[in-house]
């Protein structure tokens, strides 16, 4: 169902209020086809990002974690046109996720999955390095799979050692706390 | 002549021959048969006892208004009836159940589309484009997730359908090519510019300037609304005088339609002192645009 669907913002709402993130995942509804035209995916999932930005503005008081291909080809300014379903071309200007981001407080995302590495990867290292630092409060460490792709992957970027202990932990730690020393030193 | 272009078969208490006997009482010439395929998920208990009881499912819940009744009615009074089709837009591939719908059944119409998902949810619209593929007006049921209590604060009410007219609008532009018409108290109460105040799903009272309903119908040349249920009719009898000038600014896309048996309506516009050529619009003109058919016997 679409992510402003009223039964889904009333169930943002109540995550709101208890304090509990929304991880979304999207997949668009919609792609390109080989003749120029939209073509209608069956397997979709949320809707697009601007039903993630009504959404948002419903749900002011939620946490709302970006996940996925629907959510992640929104950072070029070619989604629409875009008839992959990972899209793996540069980067152009005018990715909506800039503007979400900037424009909502409320919004996080999660660098999990292939979408999340094939986004970052498609810029090149220092895009990805600039686009991490300058949302650097709000991304987090996901994987959504097993194995060390994305550490490796976010290992090699040159990015602050601040960044890193944010995306890695403190971001996730303030959105859940966890009382000191439960955990050990997994998580010191 | 008059077209009914909104209403129902097997349903409070008559059969097929029973609404054949109340058009015939209120002069009525020919009725479009719409379902209400009733998901099990969005059973409407209220209902149960004012459908046909040979719907009730094994699991207690109501099919609902099926398309079943309405071609039965219309292999009785083939001149008297125009069969519409809506299946459920969460079904598989409901735009291929609609299609084989208007192949095998010579159904003319997608409607009533009356389910619990946004309009321009993606099977909606796709649901509705094979609609306009085929000429077919969908007529929509809305009525309101939101409703503000008398502190303002908006509650939730379970038994929407369809959202808000800002759904609305993005299925409008979503397909171009499709007809919509307008129906039921989410959809009238914007005809009011207070609309957002309005804790009643029956909002009363004078029209207010700025009714979306306005900027809608200006923008949209392929929305069109009927006049049926309580819903179209109170929103003409709460401002008598405005209800004149809507119904001449719109005369080209408002339809004759009563979701119920009786004269109430066209009692109601009886008392306002229509042109002729604007109550035969309404009245039948415009329904034989949207779908056209044969008078010849």
């Amino acid at each position: 169902m679409l992510l402003d669907d009223p039964r889904s913002i009333e169930l943002f709402r109540a995550a709101g209020r208890l304090s509990c993130p929304v991880v979304l995942h999207m997949d668009v509804a919609w792609l390109v086809g080989d003749d120029g035209r939209p073509q209608y995916q069956s397997r979709w999932y949320g809707g697009s990002v601007e039903n993630l930005h009504r959404a948002m503005i419903a749900c002011p008081d939620t946490i709302f974690i970006g996940h996925a291909p629907g959510f992640w080809r929104a950072i070029s300014g070619d989604a629409e046109s875009d008839p992959a379903l990972y899209p793996s071309g540069p980067i152009t200007p005018g990715g909506r996720l800039h503007e979400l981001f900037d424009q909502h407080a409320n919004l996080w995302a999660d660098l999990s999955a292939g979408s999340g590495m094939n986004a970052l990867k498609r810029g090149g290292d220092d895009r990805a390095a600039a686009f991490i630092e300058r949302y650097a409060d709000r991304l987090l460490f996901g994987r959504d799979c097993y194995g060390g792709d994305l550490i490796r992957y976010l290992d090699s970027l040159p990015l602050n050692d601040t960044t890193r202990q944010y995306v890695y932990c403190q971001n996730a730690r303030r959105l859940i706390p966890l009382p000191v020393g439960q955990h050990g030193s997994a998580l010191q | 002549m008059i077209i009914d272009t909104h209403q129902h078969v097997f349903w409070h208490g008559r059969d097929d021959a029973g609404l054949i006997a109340d058009m015939d009482e209120h002069g009525i010439d020919l009725a479009w048969l719409l379902t209400w395929e009733v998901p099990a998920d969005e059973d409407a208990g209220e209902y149960h006892r004012v459908l046909n009881p040979a719907n009730v499912r094994a699991d207690g819940t109501h099919a609902g208004i099926t398309l079943s009744d309405s071609l039965r009615a219309r292999d009785r009074y083939p001149d008297r009836f125009i069969v519409g089709y809506c299946p459920n837009p969460r079904q598989p591939n409901a735009p291929g159940l609609f299609e084989s719908a208007v192949k095998m059944h010579d159904v003319r119409l997608c409607s009533e589309w009356k389910f619990r998902i946004p309009f321009d949810d993606p099977r909606s619209i796709e649901l509705f484009r094979a609609a306009g593929q085929y000429h077919a007006p969908v007529v929509l049921h809305l009525d309101m997730p939101w409703l503000p209590d008398d502190q303002g604060k908006l509650v939730f009410q379970p038994n929407w359908y369809g959202g808000t007219v800002a759904n609305l609008r993005r299925a409008l532009e979503a397909c171009p090519d499709t007809v919509f018409i307008g129906h039921a108290p989410g959809f009238w109460r914007e005809i009011s510019g207070d609309a957002d105040d309005a804790g009643q799903n029956y909002p009363d009272g004078p029209v207010t300037p700025g009714g979306r309903l306005f900027e809608l119908f200006d923008s949209f040349s392929n929305l069109y609304a009927d006049l049926s249920a309580g819903s179209g009719l109170n929103a003409l009898k709460r401002d008598p005088d405005h209800a004149k000038q809507f119904l001449l600014r719109y005369q080209d896309r408002l339809l004759f339609g009563r979701d119920y048996y009786g004269g109430d309506l066209d009692s109601f516009l009886g008392t306002i002192d229509l042109p002729q050529e604007v109550a035969a619009k309404i009245h039948c003109e415009n329904a034989q645009k949207l779908v056209p058919v044969s008078t010849n016997p």
